[in-house]
């Protein structure tokens, strides 16, 4: 007896003598074949309520209960010592109580056998009342005890059966020598293609709890629901006739017996017998009935009768049956946060480290579809830490993923993009309109600003995640644009850090730090692997980045579980060992869309915080209250301008300085307390949020800019009273009317340069100019992409007025 | 519809059932009735203690009741049949009072009380073999042409009839083991009743008394319905072994069986030849198994069983009880026991669709009180950690 059968037996005799005579044990024997003790007792069922449809237990029950060698750590099989149980729901094998639905995580190693009979009497007690299948509990479906090798996968789902039995043919995927996926069902042998399994469909449960193990008992089963004798030798003889001489001859038999108790619709429990290879050139002589010869069919006859003499006594194999319809599995991870993903298209930017996990992770979580992008190949020193192995080596990473990615899922729509996304990939934003979410898991900061200038220019509305973790591998950094918010997951960054200058909050500061560390702080925690041949890259293991990418990609499944709100959404995760404080572990902000107007001259996207916007409405709404509306008024903006995204965020908008003048006509912008305010805020934000431009109101007229802002600009530009390259005027039209429409326009010496003189009519606005721009701004943004096409075609106009503009200033 | 009365603690029948059994709570002892129909009745045993006639008692006044419960013929409560199993003490105790206060139609005996010496028979039982005698006698005299209050049936073998103190008894009054009754005090009952003798084997004849009990399966049928009753008196695992060895399958088929010898273990435990200790006969067990009926209970009558045997005990068993608990499809019940030990009243079985049917009854409270579940035995053993609740003392100088 080992340790643990020792262990088993005091624990039992533990019992015993606490229960005054309710647990006896009768004997304890060693000497089965797998060196189990059995245990014979008998239990006290008095207390156990019991109702007729319930199982038939009496007031005192007998069982052998099986201690395994290594038990506590696998657990004991308890059987009773009758078969009066054999059929009731749980009962396996005519007398073996099925007590946990997952044996794995119910059994307490711990509590061993005290836990043990605890749960014998909680299943008794169940079993007793009839609702081992209580009515909202998944059916149990009847058990096929596996006898054979060969795995049969369905992942078809079954046709629907009407009244009475379905016969026909499973069509077959034939993995590999062991296994067949069932990959379709036909009716008729006019339609299925070889290779096939005969499939006979039932209409209704059957009453027993568990098929048989001989071919006679099956037919019996089969016979007794409807399945006469001679259909299901049809049914055979069908597969013979479509199928390879030296093909194994299945027949695939379902049950409605999958689903939830008491629920309406059942799917088919299939189970699959692999019909004795010796009994099969029986049956392909018994073909021979159906000929019309005399002779051949007395041989038919005569086969047919071996068959049937051969089911008299011959087993039945049992295929292992492992399901992949969708139908009737539930997936493992739903309700996950990945479960987002599931059936989603993902385009993955970066199949190195990150996204190298990423995308497995997405394959399992069951995407339906896949766009791997990566220029990189696999060098050797990769393998330390990224998903691919030694035959990967030299391949590109993208398509060395696609095929582990293939083993994986057969069915994945997958496609390996082996080429800088940065170059190829980002433009078409045609092609990522089909994806459901973009996973940037490049590390490129470039990819970042070019994603923003794409989303700035284009209509595209979907989310956008990217992923990048710090140089200890041990922090992960998600930023996460959902679809309709403002930017990218660039301008969450650009959030986050700008938050992270104003706040006394000291885990934000510290994540802050670790991804974007001081540039003159050392680069600690970098390593060049092979130096002067590589990039400097970061420290960690394969599990280091394996757990953040799972973080990240769980972070990013939670938020888009969450809320379909446009908002932008910037997650910091550290590994235990990377933080010290537990309230660091986590961090999450999120951040609502920012007010969005295309620049009309280069197409810039000026993003005003909502915070900017509610500033500069106050200010004006003020302005009208203590002036006459239509006098213009104006101010100062305070952001930051990317001419790599073309974004102009606006963070901070200002009134008028106190030196300003403001009339009718126009509005002169003051210059008293500018200089310090964009020097407060530089030193504030360490240089990212600066003087970017200024604000105007046009009370009665559109916003479109005038004869005199254009000379303003030309002056501004001009170098000599500034060193702006590019200045930001903001117009906010028909203010006077309370309607308040903005236009915004980047000013660029490169753009006033070089403007022909032309000549002007008087006004502020030609009218051609102020006609055409009015219409593109009714029609809205999407005809804005268009602007650069029509400044070509009214620039000459324009050019003059700067010229009259300038004129009038000099 | 029988109803136990309440009025005396050990219960009061207000009316036998039109068809069925009766097992009065008697104490550790067989006290039986077979109700055939408003007119026979068969008593099988019979224990009266003296203190069952006292209110307080949990003990049945059985001859009482009987008497009250018996139909009249001729003015006087009339048993059509008495049966003595054995003649111990505790199968006859008030026979004499019985045969006083009611008439008995005939009895059914085993030649065994004749050969038991005058000083090992109890007063009851001697009473009982004079009576025997006294009517074998009349039935040898008159060549069975004997009235009811005369008539004897001997249960034994046809050697008996060449001994000299029954010579002349009538062969038709002699029933062998291995056949059936179906005549109660000179009526046909045929298709209404039949008793299948097992036992006593002739073998057994010399042996210990309680080995010598009548062994019947009673059957009681309604048209198509049919119940069935097993008794084995005080017999232990020998002869109820050779019992189930000897009969076919039908012979012994029960819906009710009286644990034999108020629930000894001495079923079921044995040590044979050879063994160290005693074994339990599973395969006996297995074979009641498979004799029951659908409904079937086994029946102790005996006190309250305990809820452990220690060694030397007499009957009634817990290990039996619990052997019996395994296999009766509908229960055990313990005339002691139900429907509480506080207050126990007759196990009544009259007759419903399928055959016997437990009347008036909740199925007892199953125990002595003391047994516990599966999960309260469970929750003892694994105790719960806590520290002493008094000092505890370690080390030499205390």
């Amino acid at each position: 007896m080992t340790e643990g059968q020792q262990l088993a037996l005091n624990q039992l005799k533990d019992v015993e003598a606490a229960s005054e005579g309710s647990v006896e044990i009768l004997d304890a024997r060693l000497g089965d074949s797998d060196g189990r003790l059995r245990l014979e007792v008998s239990l006290n069922c008095q207390f156990i309520d019991k109702l007729e449809e319930g199982l038939p237990i009496r007031d005192r029950e007998r069982f052998f209960i099986y201690i395994p060698e290594d038990f506590p750590f696998s657990r004991p099989k308890i059987e009773s010592r009758h078969r009066r149980f054999s059929g009731y729901p749980h009962v396996q094998w005519g007398s073996y109580l099925c007590l946990y639905l997952a044996p794995d995580s119910e059994w307490d190693a711990s509590d061993g056998m005290f836990g043990f009979l605890d749960r014998v009497e909680l299943w008794l007690q169940k079993a007793a009342l009839g609702e081992l299948d209580p009515a909202d509990a998944p059916l149990h479906p009847p058990v096929a005890y596996q006898s054979g090798d060969r795995l049969v996968v369905p992942r078809q789902n079954t046709p629907e059966v009407g009244d009475g039995p379905w016969y026909g043919f499973a069509r077959l995927d034939v993995v590999s020598d062991e296994r067949a996926d069932i990959v379709g069902w036909d009716s008729s042998i006019k339609e299925t293609d070889p290779p096939v399994a005969s499939a006979i469909l039932l209409d209704q449960p059957i009453d027993f709890f568990e098929f048989p193990n001989t071919v006679k008992g099956l037919l019996f089963i089969l016979k007794k629901h409807g399945v006469p004798l001679r259909a299901t030798l049809v049914s055979l003889q069908g597969a013979l006739i479509e199928n390879d001489e030296d093909a194994p001859l299945l027949l695939v038999i379902g049950t409605p017996m999958r689903g939830i108790v008491g629920e309406e619709e059942k799917e088919q429990h299939l189970v699959v017998w692999e019909v004795d290879p010796a009994v099969i050139p029986d049956l392909r002589r018994s073909l021979a009935r159906y000929l019309d010869d005399d002779e051949l069919e007395d041989i038919g006859e005569e086969a047919e009768r071996a068959f049937w003499e051969w089911a008299e006594d011959a087993d039945t194999t049992w295929c292992r049956v492992r399901e992949a319809r969708s139908e009737v599995t539930l997936r493992r991870d739903q309700k996950t946060p990945v479960s987002w993903f599931s059936e989603r298209n993902v385009t993955l930017w970066g199949c190195g480290a990150l996204g190298g996990y990423i995308a497995h992770y997405l394959a399992r979580a069951g995407v339906s579809g896949l766009d791997l992008w990566d220029k990189g190949d696999v060098a050797p020193g990769l393998l330390v830490r990224q998903p691919f192995d030694d035959t990967d080596i030299g391949r590109n990473k993208a398509c060395a993923l696609k095929d582990q990615l293939t083993e994986i899922r057969p069915d994945l729509d997958v496609e390996a993009h082996p080429k800088d996304v940065l170059s190829n990939g980002m433009e078409d934003t045609g092609s990522l309109w089909g994806s459901d979410v973009i996973i940037d898991a490049t590390a490129v900061g470039g990819v970042a600003k070019k994603f923003e200038r794409i989303l700035g220019s284009s209509e595209l509305k979907i989310p956008v995640a990217s992923v990048v973790i710090g140089p200890g591998a041990d922090k992960g950094f998600m930023t996460l644009s959902k679809s309709g918010f403002s930017g990218g997951p660039g301008e969450v960054s650009r959030e986050v850090k700008l938050e992270s200058k104003y706040t006394d909050d000291t885990a934000l500061t510290h994540y802050i730090n670790e991804f974007w560390p001081d540039r003159d702080a050392g680069q600690e925690g970098r390593l060049q692997p092979e130096p002067g041949c590589s990039d400097v890259t970061f420290v960690g293991s394969a599990a280091d980045v394996g757990s953040l990418s799972a973080m990240a990609l769980n972070r990013i499944g939670a938020e888009l579980l969450n809320s379909g709100d446009p908002e932008g959404t910037a997650h910091f995760f550290s590994l235990p060992q990377g933080v010290s404080n537990d309230e660091e572990k986590r961090r999450t902000y999120k951040y609502d869309p920012r007010h969005c107007y295309t620049d009309r001259i280069d197409d810039y996207s000026v993003r005003l915080s909502e915070e900017a916007w509610t500033q500069l409405t106050r200010i004006i709404k003020g302005h009208n209250e203590r002036n006459d509306p239509t006098v213009e008024t104006g101010g100062v903006l305070y952001g930051e301008r990317d001419d790599a995204s073309r974004v102009i965020w606006v963070d901070e908008v200002a009134g008028p300085p106190v030196d300003s003048e403001a009339s009718r006509e126009g509005f002169i912008c003051g210059t008293v307390g500018v200089e310090e305010r964009d020097k407060e805020l530089r030193s504030q934000t360490d240089e990212t949020v600066t003087f970017v431009g200024m604000w105007h109101t046009h009370p009665d007229d559109p916003p479109e800019p005038s004869v005199t802002d254009y000379g303003s600009m030309r002056r501004v530009l001009g170098g000599r009273i500034s060193h702006s390259r590019k200045f930001l005027m903001l117009i906010i039209g028909n203010t006077a009317s309370g309607d308040s429409v903005p236009g915004a326009y980047v000013f660029s010496r490169q753009r006033l340069e070089g403007a022909p003189p032309a000549s002007l009519p008087e006004g502020r606005l030609i009218t051609p100019f102020r006609y055409r721009a009015h219409q593109l701004f009714r029609h809205g943004r999407r005809t804005m992409r268009g602007m650069a096409d029509l400044w070509t075609k009214i620039s000459a106009p324009v050019r003059s007025i700067f010229k009259d503009a300038d004129a009038e200033y000099d | 519809m029988v109803e136990v009365m309440t009025n005396k603690t050990g219960g009061e029948l207000s009316e036998f059932p039109e068809k069925g059994l009766v097992f009065w709570p008697v104490g550790t002892g067989d006290s039986s009735t077979v109700v055939v129909d408003g007119k026979l009745c068969l008593q099988v045993d019979l224990r009266q203690v003296e203190e069952g006639t006292d209110d307080e008692s949990p003990y049945a006044a059985v001859i009482d009741e009987l008497e009250r419960l018996l139909p009249v013929v001729e003015g006087e409560p009339y048993l059509s049949v008495f049966v003595l199993t054995h003649p111990d003490q505790d199968h006859c105790q008030g026979f004499e009072d019985l045969l006083e206060r009611v008439k008995i139609g005939e009895l059914w005996v085993t030649p065994r009380v004749f050969s038991e010496y005058r000083k090992d028979l109890c007063d009851d039982a001697t009473v009982f073999k004079d009576e025997a005698r006294r009517r074998i006698d009349a039935t040898i005299e008159n060549n069975g042409e004997v009235g009811s209050g005369d008539r004897v049936r001997i249960m034994g073998y046809d050697e008996l009839l060449e001994e000299e103190e029954f010579e002349g008894f009538p062969r038709e009054r002699l029933t062998v083991p291995g056949t059936s009754i179906e005549e109660l005090d000179g009526h046909d009952v045929s298709g209404q009743f039949s008793a299948f003798v097992h036992a006593p084997f002739k073998d057994d004849s010399t042996g210990d008394r309680n080995d010598t009990s009548v062994a019947l399966q009673v059957s009681l049928f309604d048209g198509t319905k049919v119940g069935k009753v097993l008794t084995f008196g005080d017999l232990y695992y020998p002869t109820i072994r050779k019992i189930f060895d000897r009969s076919e399958a039908e012979d012994l088929e029960w819906d009710v069986m009286l644990a034999a010898h108020h629930c000894s273990k001495s079923v079921m435990y044995w040590q044979g030849e050879g063994d160290k200790e005693e074994q339990l006969k599973q395969n006996l067990l297995d074979d009641m198994t498979g004799a029951a009926g659908d409904l079937g209970y086994v029946v102790a009558s005996s006190e309250p069983i305990p809820s452990s045997d220690e060694a030397g005990d007499n009957p009634p068993h817990a290990k039996a009880k619990r052997r019996y608990q395994e296999i009766a499809p509908n229960g055990f019940l313990c005339t002691h026991e139900y429907p509480s030990e506080d207050n126990p009243s007759p196990i009544v079985f009259g007759f419903k669709d399928d055959g016997f049917d437990l009347m008036d009854g909740n199925g007892g409270d199953g125990g002595n009180g003391d047994e516990k579940s599966i999960s309260g035995a469970v929750a003892g053993a694994r105790g719960a950690d806590e520290p002493p609740k008094e000092k505890v003392g370690f080390g030499n100088e205390l």
